[in-house]
């Protein structure tokens, strides 16, 4: 090999690296390698692919780990798409059965979904299999409104501006019905009753409305009518902001409705929540009403006898 | 002639809503009492600083870097000590709000409370009878206790023939309630209409 002069060697390496160019050999190997000849060292079967039941089965050249995962797969959805005229129960386990991955059971709960739209469409349905994913959007919402209590209004998000404009108007509305009620029935009804010498009137409904001993009776009468105007005008206001005043505001019922539905032994649980929550405050007006009917006739007192 | 505790019990009550319709005066008095010192420390160190800043402005970093690092060195000195006077301020401020606080509950919250115990049966001034029901009449002359009391006393006194009142007292405790109650409404609607 010394006898042979570099110069040689090279020659003879230039001739062989151009035979094997000559024939093609550097792109077959390049081929075989990322799989795109028949005899590649790499697999190229793809699980998409084979979601029939029969599948050639020519790919099986290397047993990798895929391969077993792959055929489960098939199988199961094999089995889904088999059964179209049985209920949809297919039993929990199996699903459970076939592997911890969960992918799987991911594969499950779509090819449940697309046995249960099979079995709820018209089997003449020209336009072939359902959206999988709308079906899943929807069990899901059917899920969350079966879920949710019957007088809860829609979970939408409501903007924040839009609540506090909505209180600001609901506190006017308080503020003008409590000032009415004060400057323009209170005041002058116990400035007059509280007067020890009176004219008696000619019509009896109204001394029967003058009359001391009858105060409570006129004053609670008066308290429910403006009460019940109050209320409407707030049902109203509620109506047309598309705002509930007790939903946005109130934290008792914020945190009543983080109480997980099956803790506390009371049906409806927020709902009478609610409705409690709605006469403590008629009755919180009314009480305050009564207090400034107190006051007032205090000092009314105090001031006729000056 | 009115009673002296009634007379107290008011001029307290008006000068507790006093303090809370005031809160921006009380941040003032907190401030002069508390904070001065360590205000006007921080505003010599404020002013101070800006006076370096604007030598340094003037002087070139390139021809007297000497001088310049100098006074970049007493700038950062200072922005320490402004930190650190600024925390102290804060910290003060918060110690002024709590003993301001204890101050009004000695002087205010408390007496009226005391009053309202001690002296809750004190009649402030009476009502004719006939007014109001019988139960809220007992509450009114013997405070809330009577309308706890209420069912045991028409089981026991049932039968009894009740003495005839002119008239009924209203006493301290239902009518500081009451009182509170008005003024909070009051409030509420100053506000939700001027505000």
């Amino acid at each position: 090999m010394s006898e042979i002069s570099d110069a040689e060697r090279r020659r003879i390496l230039r001739e062989k690296r151009q035979q094997k160019f000559s024939k093609g050999g550097a792109s077959t190997r390049l081929a075989k390698i990322t799989g795109q000849t028949e005899n590649s060292f790499l697999s190229t079967e793809s699980p998409l692919d084979s979601r029939e039941s029969s599948y050639p089965a020519q790919e099986t050249k290397s047993s990798t780990g895929n391969e077993d995962s792959t055929k489960q797969m098939d199988e199961l959805l094999a089995k889904a798409t088999s059964k179209t005229t049985s209920k949809a129960s297919s039993p929990p386990g199996s699903a459970e059965q076939q592997s911890g991955n969960p992918e799987l059971d991911l594969f499950a709960q779509i090819a449940k979904l697309q046995q249960n739209a099979n079995n709820g469409t018209d089997p003449a349905d020209p336009s072939g299999a359902p959206d999988i994913f709308a079906q899943l959007m929807a069990s899901m919402q059917q899920d969350e409104s079966k879920g949710g209590s019957p007088g809860a209004t829609a979970q939408q998000p409501i903007d924040p501006a839009v609540v506090e404009a909505h209180n600001i108007a609901v506190n006017k509305l308080k503020s003008y019905t409590i000032l009415v009620k004060w400057l323009f029935f209170l005041l002058p009804y116990l400035y007059y009753i509280t007067r020890s010498a009176r004219d008696a009137f000619q019509h009896n409904a109204v001394n029967y409305v003058l009359d001391k001993s009858n105060f409570f009776t006129v004053f609670t009468t008066f308290e429910i009518v403006a009460l019940s105007v109050y209320y409407q005008l707030l049902m109203s206001a509620e109506k047309s902001h598309n705002v509930n005043t007790l939903d946005n505001n109130s934290k008792i019922l914020k945190l009543v409705s983080m109480v997980p539905p099956g803790l506390v032994p009371i049906p409806n649980l927020r709902g009478k929540v609610v409705q409690a929550l709605q006469y403590w405050d008629v009755v919180s007006m009314y009480l305050t009403d009564l207090c400034f009917a107190i006051v007032l006739a205090g000092f009314f007192q105090y001031y006729h006898s000056m | 002639m009115v009673n002296s505790t009634i007379l107290v019990t008011v001029v307290l009550v008006l000068a507790l809503r006093a303090l809370q319709w005031c809160s921006g005066y009380q941040n003032k008095f907190i401030d002069m009492i508390w904070c001065k010192p360590v205000a006007l420390k921080l505003q010599g160190l404020i002013k101070k600083r800006r006076e370096l800043h604007q030598v340094q402005q003037s002087t070139s970093a390139q021809d007297e870097y000497a001088k310049w690092t100098k006074l970049n060195r007493q700038i950062a000195q200072l922005d320490t000590q402004m930190k650190q006077t600024q925390e102290q301020l804060v910290e003060n401020r918060k110690v002024g709000e709590k003993n301001l606080g204890k101050l009004r509950l000695v002087f205010f919250t408390a007496p009226l409370l005391v009053l309202r115990f001690w002296k809750g049966k004190l009649p402030v001034y009476s009502l004719p009878s006939g007014m109001f029901p019988r139960v809220v009449e007992s509450v009114l002359s013997q405070g809330w206790a009577a309308a706890a009391l209420a069912p045991v006393r028409f089981v026991w006194t049932s039968g009894a023939v009740k003495p005839m009142q002119v008239e009924t007292p209203v006493c301290l405790a239902i009518w500081l309630w009451a009182l509170s109650r008005v003024l909070d409404t009051s409030e509420f609607v100053v506000r939700s209409l001027c505000m």
